[in-house]
């Protein structure tokens, strides 16, 4: 091929779609019968619209009726408070913040929940001290964090325009590159690749990641890495496998997410998602491979709980995960409805530790209990489901326009 | 170029009706802009099938996600950033999920004009620079898009992707030095 100028006319000649690109003839009728058959909106919402067509004497008594409701729920709330209390807890929780808002004030379309602006916030257990790490650094979004054993680090995702792997400390350090930084690295034969979702070794020397590609060979590499290693490929003692393979057609594809290494070192868990091509889940499967990169294997469960957001306990025993995890579900705007849960590696003693529909996200503390998402808090609770409560209940609502949107936590390991 | 959705002016009394629940006014709202909407979808995701995907959840969700509008004179760049996200989000998943690209031969772009003596060649580069676009991720593909086939100036497409001008800029050339440097490697 002969080398050329890219010239504003070339550019819009080459992607300029032809004039036979246009939608269906009955579209506009398609999305009217799609409307009509939705659950409808109030022709009345917003309120505002409505207000002014209210009398004075209607909206006194709309105030006095809405105050009463409130005194009744707040002495509900205060009668029916848990007596556990977490404020008193040390260490800083780490929250992943799902995207800024638009500048404008005004509420994000459908979609931009996800990926660009996403940011990592630390707050203490009784909600004060809340600040964000490293602002801005790097400029691409921050997401899947992972805490070091030690609880002095932090490695987490960056998310445009290319993923990859970044370490900071507790203090707010400048983020530095761990692994590959090369614009379209080559490892594995995968180009461009991506690197994502780090999760520290017991020792705090390594950390196994998620590479992945869409050149020919089309797959996913859970790759093992010094911490700060070059970009040498498969550093020992694990090497790299793959597992995230591939795609099953252009409707179907599947992606390794959410990988968490045991404390006692002999095992990493994650899952498997299976997506449509606009990301919308399916299906879902836990795994767990040995460390050194033997034995991969689906960890059993019913079919119908689709398992994510796998952590282990301290003790390396049990699994904690939740059903249809939020980062896949609700992000991809399905009203996903999780559950927390714990299992043993190889699917025995299967327990479910909650039943609201709205509790996901979990991870141990390096005590033994569980932090977990609940209905716009981070919440504690024992490893059996006892003493579920609020960490912070003063504390500022994350699910909030002052906080943006979090339902991921990640309690410090030592503080 | 004046570009509210394809030219057309901003109708607020129109949006209001539709935030209120009219579904009649609604359906004419996207009547009037569902053809812009699926060319924009094509130009970034390449194929027809996407495309249209992408499109009608735009349109589903802009119906359920109206009324939280605060500013219906912002209902064209609102409507437009949720459809460049769709298309972000469908390409991202591509990526996180390894899929192969399916290469698509049935690809519309306009050509040069046939009496160019070089037409030959023009057609080939011009389907070099289609090839180097796909190998752009979402956020490159949606800036070049937007400006070079839309013709949408910087001011427009900040305001689309809710983003200060000077960063629109950065990220606008960011992506045209994204393709020249895959059209270079088309060249080896």
């Amino acid at each position: 091929m002969t080398s050329f100028v890219l010239s504003d006319t070339a550019l819009e000649h080459a992607l300029q779609p032809g004039a036979d690109v246009r939608p269906p003839t009955d579209f506009t009728k398609q999305i009217a019968a799609r409307i009509s058959a939705q659950p409808g909106r109030s022709s009345s919402w917003p309120l505002s619209r409505a207000w002014p067509r209210l009398s004075p004497t209607v909206i006194q008594l709309l105030l006095v009726l809405l105050l009463l409701l409130v005194l009744a729920l707040g002495a509900f709330v205060i009668g029916s408070r848990p007596p556990t209390d977490y404020t008193t807890r040390s260490g800083w929780i780490l929250l992943e913040h799902f995207g800024a808002n638009p500048v404008d004030g005004s509420v994000p379309a459908e979609g931009s929940l996800a990926p660009i602006g996403r940011s990592l916030w630390l707050i203490r257990a009784d909600g004060t001290q809340l600040h964000e790490v490293t602002p801005g650094i790097p400029a691409d979004g921050k997401t899947n964090p992972a805490w070091s054993r030690d609880g002095r680090r932090i490695a987490f995702e960056s998310v445009y325009p290319q993923s990859l792997v970044y370490e900071t400390t507790i203090d707010g350090v400048k983020p530095e590159i761990v692994g590959s930084h090369e614009p379209d690295c080559t490892m594995s034969g995968l180009v461009p690749c991506y690197e994502r979702s780090p999760a520290y070794s017991p020792d705090g020397q390594h950390l196994v990641t998620v590479i992945s590609g869409w050149g020919e060979a089309g797959q996913a590499t859970i790759y093992l890495r010094q911490r700060y290693g070059s970009n040498e490929e498969c550093s020992r003692p694990a090497g790299c496998w793959h597992l995230g393979y591939g795609f099953d057609s252009t409707l179907v594809s599947t992606s390794i997410e959410g990988l968490s290494w045991s404390p006692d070192g002999t095992q990493i868990t994650f899952y498997r998602v299976a997506k449509n091509r606009f990301g919308k889940p399916l299906n879902s499967e836990l795994w767990v491979v040995n460390a050194d990169g033997t034995d991969p294997r689906v960890v059993p469960l019913p079919e119908e709980l689709k398992p994510g957001d796998p952590d282990w306990s301290p003790d390396s025993s049990l699994i904690v995960f939740s059903s249809e995890p939020i980062h896949d579900w609700r992000e991809a705007g399905v009203p996903g409805a999780p559950d927390v849960y714990t299992v043993r590696p190889d699917g025995r003693d299967l327990r479910q530790l909650t039943h609201d529909r709205d509790s996901g996200a979990p991870g141990w503390t390096s005590d033994g209990k569980i932090l977990f998402y609940r209905t716009g808090r981070m919440w504690l609770m024992d490893a059996d489901g006892s003493n579920a409560a609020p960490v912070y209940s003063h504390g500022p609502t994350l699910w909030s326009d002052a906080t943006g949107w979090s339902n991921y936590g990640y309690w410090q390991p030592i503080p | 170029m004046d570009h509210t959705v394809a030219g057309l002016p901003h109708n607020v009394s129109l949006v209001a009706r539709a935030q209120a629940g009219d579904q009649a006014a609604f359906t004419r709202l996207i009547d009037e802009r569902h053809q812009q909407l699926y060319r924009t979808a094509w130009a970034i995701l390449r194929n027809d099938a996407d495309a249209l995907d992408a499109t009608q959840e735009t349109c589903l969700g802009a119906w359920r996600e109206l009324p939280r509008l605060r500013d219906p004179a912002r209902f064209d760049a609102w409507l437009t950033r949720s459809l460049v996200n769709r298309c972000r989000t469908a390409l991202r998943s591509r990526r996180r999920a390894s899929v192969r690209e399916v290469q698509l031969e049935q690809s519309a772009g306009l050509e040069l004009p046939s009496t160019d003596r070089d037409a030959g060649e023009s057609l080939a580069n011009s389907e070099a620079i289609r090839r180097a676009f796909e190998r752009l991720n979402g956020e490159q593909r949606s800036y070049l898009v937007l400006h070079y086939v839309e013709h949408r100036s910087i001011a427009e497409i900040a305001a689309i992707v809710s983003a200060p001008e000077g960063t629109v800029k950065w990220r606008l050339s960011e992506a045209r030095r994204a393709l020249q440097s895959r059209l270079a490697r088309e060249d080896r």
